[in-house]
């Protein structure tokens, strides 16, 4: 049974467990720069709250993490998705749609 | 299963750590990278990196304090670090380990005092119930007085108490063997052991037949006398015992360590009383103890005694007029007035932790400010508020806890100083240790002062915001007030908390001070007294005691290096005096109510003169006095002015009793000066004399005025009294100065207490501002650098740091002193002839606070004048 989540924090795993999906393997720092980059400076992650959000997603089983060398030749973190992980996404994927529609619906008729 | 990767990560948890650090390391050096690579300067770039990452780890570290298992792995973390750093400043460290331990510790004493004698029950079946019940003497204002068979019969009838005993205390001449021996004895009745709860260790009980005169031969013995006048003989039973010449059969040895009423008394026998003794409702002269029934509470079991009393007053108006039941619980009986005494001692420790904590508090404020940066670098490095204050209290738990050990060590010695410095006679306080409830009152006080000097600086030093930790400075400059403004509250209420005991100390050793300058009314020094118990053998009636006394201070007399030696039945007067009602002649009696009592006691011809006792009116005993001539008597100067103020009391008559009683008239022939032989603190009581040649008594207290040293002419008055009886007893030698000394001990010993814990205040509360005055003249180098450059004299910079530590002492001196007196009232039952208000105290204390505090302060203020103004500025 997975911990039910606080709307943000759902939001969170989301768009870290979406971006995985599009992008493969990536460390921390790439995650944030790729959210920053697609939401327009929009969506403005306070950074460091994305490593529980890792952490917790790696012990939860959905996200594979190992240590490889980086673009500089750094040793980085990189994330990516596991099977789990993905049937997660799929599920957040259908949370959102149902949570915006409910939304867009209460905008509309309220 | 996340539960299960928690917990291996919990053994993985170096690894992980390192990784975790890496990993967001990873991240800043990237963004930094980024932002110089979009043109930021690399202090920009670092600080706008920090400022993104924001409060991330804290948020990590939330996640994990959630888990129990990983909170406790921190925990040992936070005592590791905390102990390093408690280490790193070994000075400070000491000094607050010090202070606390020295809070702690008397705080400790004080406890395992009041746990042995206040708390622990008794050493009866059920304690709690059990209670002393006495004559409430409304004639006297004497709450607990002695009394009569008939009275407690009818006591015993009550319906709360499931059983009563009568007892007597008695001095028990031990005689037939080689030496006879005073021992302490209490004639009881037959219930008295199964009231109490207890059983002899070996043999039998008492049986109701043995209240009978003439079946009362058997005796318990106690463990004492067992174990060294028997030898701890296994087969004492059915063995004779002397007492005063007649043999007793011993019934019983009782269990180690039983003793009552009194811890002297070691041998209990039958209250045989003759039919006449049974049915007297005047004669007062028994103690009675009660066992309430299990569900009766106290209050319950008091109001139907008084309800008792109240019917046997109407029952009984000749008698009992006057008298009502005064219940006392027997833990109260026994503790006394040192309950009072232990609470205001405790009240006191409990002040004196109070500054210990203040100032430890002050000291970590201190150098919470010096620790500023190293704060600021751990909160960028994301540690959170809740985390930094976590840590903050864990160090001062872990002091707080060293400081706790350390108390129970110097408790320890506390103790034994206690024991050996206290009144002999204060009951219980032989039962003092250190047990596990002490131990667990050590650790609770010291967590308690953990927490309470440990949370201000705590949450001070961890309002850091990131901002501010970045800046090359550290701390503000309105931080820093803020904090001396802080620092300066703290330093006032020690200094109040610290008037406050120092005044309750000056007001008593005050009263100490006037009640040894008390003139008690007769000759202190050099006065030797002694008791002896002729041996009632060889002198059998009235006649022959008056006669062997007549020979016996005769012989002392001509001993070298007496003055004068006299006898007398008792020379100080304990709570419950021998006296009696009496009548004058020719005036009608009062109602019974409103008679007074007056003390009897018998003495020889010269023993006003042998104590220096001033004769106002009349004349002295002299050899006329005897038994073929009318009876005389003397009374006190407060007697005289009581019953015949306007008129000379010599020639008038009076007698004990009722006016109808055969008993001959006695004729005043001399009124004495007043004695105060119930304590320095009472004033004398209508007393009368008898002349010892025609009322003679058995036993009686030698009474020896020596030119020296009282105990070097023992030996001899020993010699002259086994001249005349070989078989006399002599017991409870002293002097009078002794005697009176050991009126004041317990409260000597008070007063030596709460000075002492005064004092302590006083040091902790100087340390407080010399540390304060050292901190600030430290922080402020560059303002006293600018003020030399700018040419302020040294002289102006010593009075102008001094005179600020000296304004903070006045405003706690000001409100110390008024708390002090708010609570003096409290005191006021230990005061004598001072006031809780005593001026002179005041004064007296406000100059001691003025002199440690210019102490105090001038030392490390003279610093101050020593910074070399181009150094000053050089350091800013």
């Amino acid at each position: 049974m997975p911990k039910t989540n606080d709307r943000l924090q759902g939001t969170l795993d989301l768009l870290v467990l979406k971006t995985l999906a599009s992008r493969g393997r990536m460390h921390g720092y790439g995650i944030t720069v790729h959210v920053e980059q697609i939401s327009k400076d929009f969506l403005h992650l306070e950074e460091g709250s994305l490593y529980p959000a890792l952490h917790r997603m790696t012990q939860s089983g959905w996200l594979r993490a190992e240590w490889r060398p980086s673009e500089n030749n750094r040793r980085a973190r990189y994330y990516s998705l596991t099977p789990a992980g993905r049937k997660r996404l799929a599920e957040e994927e259908k949370n959102w749609e149902q949570l915006t529609e409910a939304v867009a619906r209460v905008l509309r008729f309220a | 299963m996340a539960w299960v990767n928690r917990l291996a990560n919990l053994f993985r948890r170096r690894r992980l750590n390192r990784e975790v650090e890496e990993e967001v390391r990873f991240h800043l050096d990237a963004r930094i990278r980024d932002n110089i690579a979009a043109g930021m300067t690399p202090v920009e770039a670092r600080q706008d990196a920090v400022r993104r990452f924001g409060g991330a780890v804290q948020a990590e570290e939330r996640t994990r304090d959630a888990d129990l298992v990983v909170w406790l792995d921190s925990l040992g973390k936070d005592v590791t670090f905390a102990l390093r750093n408690l280490r790193k400043n070994p000075g400070v460290t000491s000094v607050a380990v010090l202070s606390l331990a020295l809070g702690i510790g008397a705080n400790t004493a004080i406890f395992s005092s009041i746990q042995a004698v206040l708390l622990r029950p008794l050493p009866y079946k059920d304690p709690s119930r059990l209670a002393m019940l006495w004559m409430d003497n409304r004639r006297l204002a004497l709450h607990e007085d002695l009394t009569s068979f008939p009275n407690y019969e009818d006591w015993a009838k009550s319906t709360s108490f499931e059983d009563m005993a009568a007892f007597t205390p008695t001095d028990n001449i031990l005689t037939g063997l080689e030496e006879p021996m005073r021992v302490t004895g209490t004639l009881v009745t037959a219930n008295f052991l199964r009231v109490l709860g207890v059983t002899p260790a070996f043999g039998r009980n008492f049986t109701p037949e043995e209240e009978q005169p003439g079946r009362n031969r058997v005796a318990i013995i106690g463990y004492g006398l067992w174990q060294h006048q028997f030898a701890a003989d296994p087969h004492v039973l059915g063995k004779n015992i002397e007492l005063d010449g007649q043999q007793f059969q011993i019934a019983g040895v009782m269990p180690n360590g039983f003793a009552f009423p009194s811890q002297q008394t070691q041998i209990w026998t039958p209250l045989a009383l003759q039919p006449r003794q049974r049915a007297s409702r005047s004669s007062y002269f028994l103690n009675v103890i009660g066992r309430m029934k299990p569900d009766v509470p106290f209050e319950q079991a008091r109001s139907e005694m008084t309800r008792i009393g109240a019917n046997l007053e109407q029952q009984y108006p000749d008698q009992n007029r006057g008298y009502g039941v005064w219940v006392v619980p027997l833990l109260t009986q026994t503790v006394g007035r040192m309950r009072e005494a232990l609470l205001l001692l405790l009240g006191s420790v409990g002040f004196v932790l109070l500054i210990a904590c203040l100032n430890v508090a002050n000291l970590f404020l201190g150098r919470g400010a010096a620790r500023g940066r190293e704060i600021a670098v751990r909160a960028a490095l994301g540690a959170g508020r809740r985390r930094l204050i976590r840590q903050l209290l864990t160090e001062s738990t872990v002091l707080s806890l060293l400081a706790g050990g350390l108390a129970v060590a110097i408790a320890f010695w506390a103790i034994r100083g206690v024991i050996l410095l206290a009144p002999k006679d204060l009951p219980r306080l032989d039962q003092i240790a250190i047990d596990i409830p002490v131990l667990a009152f050590t650790l609770a006080v010291s967590l308690m002062a953990g927490v309470l000097f440990g949370i201000a600086p705590a949450l001070w030093v961890s309002r850091v915001d990131l901002n501010d930790a970045l800046r090359e400075g550290g701390r503000s400059m309105s931080g820093t007030k803020r904090l001396r403004w802080i620092r300066s509250a703290l330093t006032v209420a020690e200094v109040a908390f610290s008037m406050i005991l120092l005044t309750g100390a000056g007001l008593m050793i005050r009263t100490m001070i006037s009640l040894q300058s008390v003139q008690p009314g007769f000759r202190t020094n050099n006065v030797l007294t002694w008791r002896i118990a002729p041996s009632r053998v060889k002198y059998t009636t009235g006649a022959q005691v008056a006669t062997f006394y007549g020979d016996l201070l005769r012989s002392i007399q001509s001993i070298p290096g007496v003055q004068a030696a006299a006898a007398v039945t008792d020379v100080f007067l304990s709570t419950t005096p021998n006296s009696g009602g009496f009548a004058i002649e020719g005036r009608p009696s009062p109602p019974p109510e409103q008679q007074i009592e007056a003390t009897i006691d018998r003495v020889s011809s010269n023993y006003f003169v042998t104590l220096g006792v001033p004769l106002l009116h009349g004349r002295f005993f002299d050899s006329h006095d005897g038994r073929d001539t009318p009876p005389v008597i003397i009374i006190n100067e407060t007697m005289a002015h009581r019953f015949w103020p306007n008129e000379d009391a010599v020639g008038k008559r009076f007698k004990f009793g009722d006016a109808s009683s055969p008993d001959p008239w006695l004729t005043v022939v001399g009124v004495v000066g007043d004695m105060r032989r119930q304590g320095q603190d009472k004033l004398a009581r209508c007393e009368t004399f008898m002349a010892m040649a025609q009322r003679p008594a058995r036993g009686m207290i030698l009474v020896v005025d020596t030119s020296s040293e009282p105990e070097k002419i023992a030996g001899m008055l020993r010699d002259a009294v086994r001249r005349l009886d070989k078989s006399a007893v002599l017991f409870e030698r002293s002097t009078i100065a002794d005697q009176i000394g050991e009126s004041l001990a317990q409260r000597r010993f008070q007063t030596f207490l709460l000075g002492l814990f005064a004092l302590l205040a006083l040091v902790l509360a100087a340390a407080g501002i010399y540390g304060v005055v050292y901190q600030s003249v430290s922080q402020r180098t560059s303002e006293l650098g600018i003020r030399v450059a700018l040419g302020a004299q040294k002289a102006n910079l010593l009075r102008m740091i001094v005179g600020e530590a000296l304004g903070l002492v006045f405003l706690g001196a000001i409100t110390g002193g008024l708390a002090a007196f708010a609570i003096s009232r409290t005191l006021s039952s230990f005061l004598y002839s001072v006031t809780a208000a005593d001026p002179l105290t005041y004064a007296a204390v406000l100059s001691l606070l003025a002199v440690a505090a210019i102490l105090a302060s001038v030392v490390p203020a003279r610093r101050a004048t020593v910074v070399d103004p181009i150094e000053a500025l050089r350091y800013e």
